[in-house]
């Protein structure tokens, strides 16, 4: 009993017990409302700081490239497209003391400078978490294709790294097997590279583009615009839209796609169809490629176009590059000058062509008209003129075919300085074609009242003014189609992506320069000169008969006109009868003695042997005149019409 | 407290209350785990928590129903398992965080000895001071005597390194020793050791005083010692008045490490604001309340102790947990009671929910035994 009664007073609890308990309590409960006092400061009086620290961290925007538009030719051919590329990154931890057997791996199979990729092989480290680290995400290029970074990691999988290092235990050859797994791997970006798949093709026309890297919120975005040709001047078109998405997003984790707030999505560029014609291009550079082994000009440019519509079926120039990579054009030779259009000479010979057309246009001369070409040598006291060959009397026709340069002066005469003015700023001459190409010049065509007395004898035979290439193919073109002066087309629709067009260009003229009859008389001279009594023997078809005009101009060196460098030229159309193209041909500074009828003839001829076969252009023997012409004949020339 | 009585609260109503917080507690932070966990784990954790919970609450209703006396005769038993257990850790035990915690079997079920040692704690002391209650006053049975076992179990706990708990256990013995009788004196001088031994591991870190600059100004060390308090920081600043809304967290995916465990606190700030952040604080100060209702009610001194204690235990974890991520105290690895994913913690903590309602269900007034002499209400406020 009083044992139990001991028990029970040891397990009662006594009042300072309790009294602590509360004071324990009290303690207690006022540290729950310090947690409470300290959670109404952070997140009441700290939200808005704090918040937006925190979307500062988890708010990304991104710009997302849109896909450019392709350049196509005329039947579809893709010219430029863009291959979906990735930026290609390392991981340092993986390489470690690796670094510059990685780099000199990396270099060789990229084919890039191996101290770049050295320097960013650099072991750096980074603080994770508060821990050093070797860099896990080291840039190394950009602009990296699938099929690249597949051969690397092929190529890395067998490169002899166990050789660089002798003496190897087995955790290190446990770490090469890793690295070569791990060490390098690519960066999905919404990126693009321009490609041109047929290389070197029509360079001049599609220009390059050049690629602009900016870091948009901590993402790379990168930029096309286009630098020249048709990638210029289409640019807006071609370029599209980027997109936008404005999102959220954690560590290891790109996107946190349910806060994506704001999503355009890019819309990709149009599709510019040209009027090139991927065919007749490749013809063309190809001897174009001949003609240059062959006569070594300084520069070269062929364009060949369809006299009835203005469209540029092929247009190419020498010295060129690949747009492929635009680092490698040569700055010393310009050899991204689109030289059919931003070269501008005076033009000799082929210039006679306006001059002998305003005449007979004018109806001052006709063609069987005779004029004493002086043997050679003319002179009236204060200037003087001369032949290379002494001819006596000719016909107009025939001062055309020999291109006698007195003869041409005396026809040009009678016509008068306003007169062939007005002429030759109808052809165009003076002005901008209109092309829709970057870098076009106009030439120059002095006013008749800045004419010297001599000025209208040498204006006559193609100097004292300049011209580009395109201006003299247009006049020659005009002469094919009847006399109609057209604006030259490289761009024949605008598509949409998904290939409905989008706004189709059709052939403008600009204005009509000569009478059909004027032309037909033009060129029937024109095609004596490429017959065995004219200038451009080389120039002769066997089925099919051309017209054309060589020239041979005299190029200023210091001051004075050189004996030794010239511009050989040869202008042309073809069948004569119904004139299906028209092609220049024009070599600077060939070696040897520079005449258009021994350089630039024989590459016409080459070209419009093959153009013709390539387009299946009647020959000449099929033409009948009209009226003779039977009914199903027009029918199927009209079908056969390119 | 005799205020409450006075006002009607009975004993029941106390122990519906506490339940009730608990299970509030429970049922919200299963939900909140689950948001916590989501994006990296799936439903993973929060199945593995419900299995938790389940057996945990089974354990409560048995020693809920159990009268608690059975644990007197088995508190020394308990507390020698605990002490074998935590030394076997350091043979079996499994490393993850660069700590010895835990034993793992198979692949998903692993175990904490420490939480149990939490329990079997508690029960210890307050065996202890039943025991000794009119000795407790003098410095041997009093401080010296109980610090042996104590200390040894601290010591292993210290070891594994789990500073957290250790700190927790510390406070909590003392509270316990203070509860049964033992002079203020000693712990003012133990408490000053304490902080001198606190002092001198800061000094031998490898960057002192650079945590204790990081705790300052954690948005200047945001990015090493204080990164993971700067984000908590970021979650419940996020979050303002109103929350981002029910699973709109953004810090908690894997910005913030430790969100499903430690940080829960601050994915239930981010997400759903600052009143039901204040609302978890005040459910576990009701929690507090009732539990040391039930305490103040108990039918004698082991009862006493042992209501007191697991309250204690489950509030000081509380507090410091909230105070941890609010960054009113500098980083320690606690849990937040029956919210945080963690299988034994919640275990152990259910059972000592058990433990409370089994020495509610035996107290005073539920049998009707009267109010002994020594604890008249109106003793209670004498000098």
């Amino acid at each position: 009993m009083n044992q139990r009664a001991h028990s029970m007073k040891t397990r009662t609890v006594y009042a300072k017990q309790l009294r602590r308990m509360v004071t324990f309590a009290v303690m207690l409960l006022l540290g729950f409302l310090v947690i409470a006092g300290r959670l109404v400061y952070i997140q009441l009086f700290l939200h808005e700081e704090l918040l937006s620290k925190a979307q500062e961290k988890t708010r990304r925007t991104w710009l997302r490239e849109s896909e450019r538009g392709q350049i196509l030719d005329r039947q579809g051919v893709l010219l430029a497209s863009n291959q979906r590329v990735r930026i290609l990154c390392a991981n340092l931890a993986y390489i470690d003391r690796y670094n510059d057997a990685m780099a000199k791996a990396i270099a060789t199979y990229l084919e890039v400078d191996e101290s770049a990729i050295r320097d960013r092989l650099e072991l750096a480290y980074v603080t994770v978490k508060g821990q050093e680290v070797l860099d896990p995400h080291v840039r190394l290029k950009v602009k990296v294709t699938h099929e690249e970074f597949e051969g690397l990691k092929a190529y890395l999988a067998q490169y002899p790294f166990e050789e660089v290092h002798q003496g190897l235990h087995a955790s290190d050859l446990g770490f090469i097997e890793k690295m070569r797994k791990h060490a390098v791997f690519v960066e999905p970006v919404d990126d693009f590279k321009r490609i041109y798949p047929n290389g070197m093709l029509a360079a001049h026309t599609l220009g390059f583009t050049r690629s602009q890297e900016t870091i948009h919120g901590g993402h790379t975005v990168f930029l096309t615009q286009g630098v020249a040709g048709i990638e210029k001047t289409c640019d807006d078109m071609l370029k599209g839209a980027i997109g936008w998405t404005e999102t959220e997003r954690a560590p290891r984790k790109r996107e946190l796609r349910e806060y994506r707030y704001r999503d355009l999505s890019p819309r990709a560029g149009m599709n510019v169809v040209l009027t090139l014609d991927a065919g007749l291009q490749a013809i063309v550079e190809e001897e174009l490629q001949k003609g240059v082994e062959q006569s070594h000009p300084t520069s070269a440019s062929i364009i060949l176009v369809r006299p009835q519509t203005g469209e540029i079926l092929a247009m190419a120039s020498y010295p060129t590059f690949n747009p492929n990579r635009p680092s490698t054009i040569n700055r010393s030779n310009s050899s991204d000058k689109n030289r059919a259009i931003s070269d501008q000479f005076e033009p000799g010979s082929t210039f006679k062509i306006v001059s002998i057309a305003s005449a007979l246009s004018e109806g001052t001369s006709r063609l069987e008209d005779k004029v004493f070409c002086e043997n050679g040598r003319f002179s009236n006291g204060r200037w003087s003129l001369s032949d290379d060959h002494g001819y006596g009397s000719l016909s107009v026709m025939e001062v055309l075919a020999k291109s006698s340069n007195i003869g041409t002066y005396k026809i040009i005469r009678r016509v008068g300085e306003n007169r062939f003015h007005k002429y030759i700023s109808d052809f165009g001459f003076g002005s901008m074609t209109g092309i829709q190409l970057p870098g076009e010049l106009s030439g120059t065509v002095h006013p008749v009242r800045h004419w010297r007395d001599v000025t209208l004898s040498r204006v006559a035979i193609g100097y004292t003014i300049s011209v580009t290439p395109l201006q003299i193919t247009m006049a020659m073109a005009a002469i094919a189609n009847g006399g109609y002066l057209m604006q030259p087309m490289i761009i024949d629709r605008i598509e949409y992506p998904d290939g409905r067009v989008m706004s189709q260009y059709d052939p403008h003229e600009v204005r009509q320069v000569l009478t059909s009859k004027s032309t037909r008389q033009l060129t029937e001279a024109l095609t004596r000169v490429a017959s065995e009594h004219g200038t451009a023997r080389r120039a002769q078809l066997e089925d099919y008969t051309v017209a054309g005009k060589t020239g041979t101009a005299r190029k200023i060196v210091n001051g004075h006109y050189s004996y030794a460098k010239h511009l050989a030229s040869f202008v042309g159309f073809l069948p004569a009868e119904s004139p299906e193209i028209c092609i220049s041909v024009l070599f600077n500074e060939p070696e040897g003695t520079g005449y258009g009828g021994i350089h630039s003839a024989p590459v016409f001829k080459a070209i419009a042997e093959r153009a013709a076969n390539y387009l299946n252009l009647k020959p000449s023997n099929w033409y009948l005149p009209a009226h003779e012409m039977p009914q199903e004949l027009v029918l199927q020339s009209q079908a056969m019409a390119y | 407290m005799g205020d409450l009585e006075s006002k009607g609260i009975g004993i029941r109503q106390a122990t519906y209350l506490l339940i009730s917080c608990v299970t509030l507690l429970l049922t919200f932070g299963s939900v909140m785990l689950y948001s916590a966990s989501m994006h990296q784990e799936g439903s993973f954790l929060l199945i593995k928590h419900l299995v938790y919970a389940s057996m945990g609450l089974g354990g409560a209703v048995i020693l809920a129903w159990k009268d608690y006396q059975w644990l007197r005769k088995h508190a020394v038993a308990l507390f020698m398992v605990a002490v074998v257990l935590l030394g076997f850790i350091f043979v079996f035990g499994e490393v993850r965080n660069n700590a010895r915690r835990w034993f793992v079997f198979g692949d998903v079920i692993s175990f904490q000895p420490s939480e149990f040692a939490k329990l079997a704690l508690v029960i210890f002391l307050a065996y202890y001071g039943e025991k000794n209650a009119e000795k407790m006053g003098s410095w041997g049975h009093g401080l010296l005597l109980p610090l042996i076992p104590v200390g040894l179990l601290l010591g292993l706990i210290f070891s594994e390194p789990d500073r957290g708990t250790t700190v927790l256990l510390a406070a909590l013995t003392g509270v316990l020793l203070l509860l049964s009788g033992s002079r203020w004196s000693g712990f003012v001088i133990l408490f000053l050791i304490g902080v001198a031994g606190l002092a001198y591991i800061f000094s031998t870190q490898a960057t002192p005083g650079e945590r204790f600059m990081a705790w300052l100004d954690p948005e200047k060390h945001k990015e090493d010692h204080a990164y993971q308090i700067w984000q908590s920081l970021l979650a419940f600043g996020s979050g303002g008045l109103e929350g981002m809304g029910l699973g709109s967290g953004r810090i908690k995916i894997n910005f913030l490490p430790e969100q499903q465990t430690d940080f829960i606190f601050a994915v239930i700030g981010e997400e759903m604001g600052l009143l039901i952040s204040i609302g978890v604080v005040i459910v576990f100060m009701i929690f507090v309340l009732t539990g040391l209702f039930i305490a103040w009610n108990a039918r004698d001194r082991f009862g006493f102790l042992m209501a007191a204690g697991v309250t204690f235990l489950i509030g000081l974890q509380a507090l410091i947990n909230m105070a941890v991520v609010t960054n009113t105290l500098p980083n320690k690895g606690l849990s937040l009671p029956f919210i945080s994913y963690g299988g034994s913690n919640l275990l152990f903590m259910m059972a000592g929910v058990g433990v409370l309602v089994s020495v509610a269900n035996h107290s005073l007034k539920t049998y009707g035994m009267k109010v002994p002499e020594q604890v008249e209400s109106n003793e209670l406020f004498q000098p």
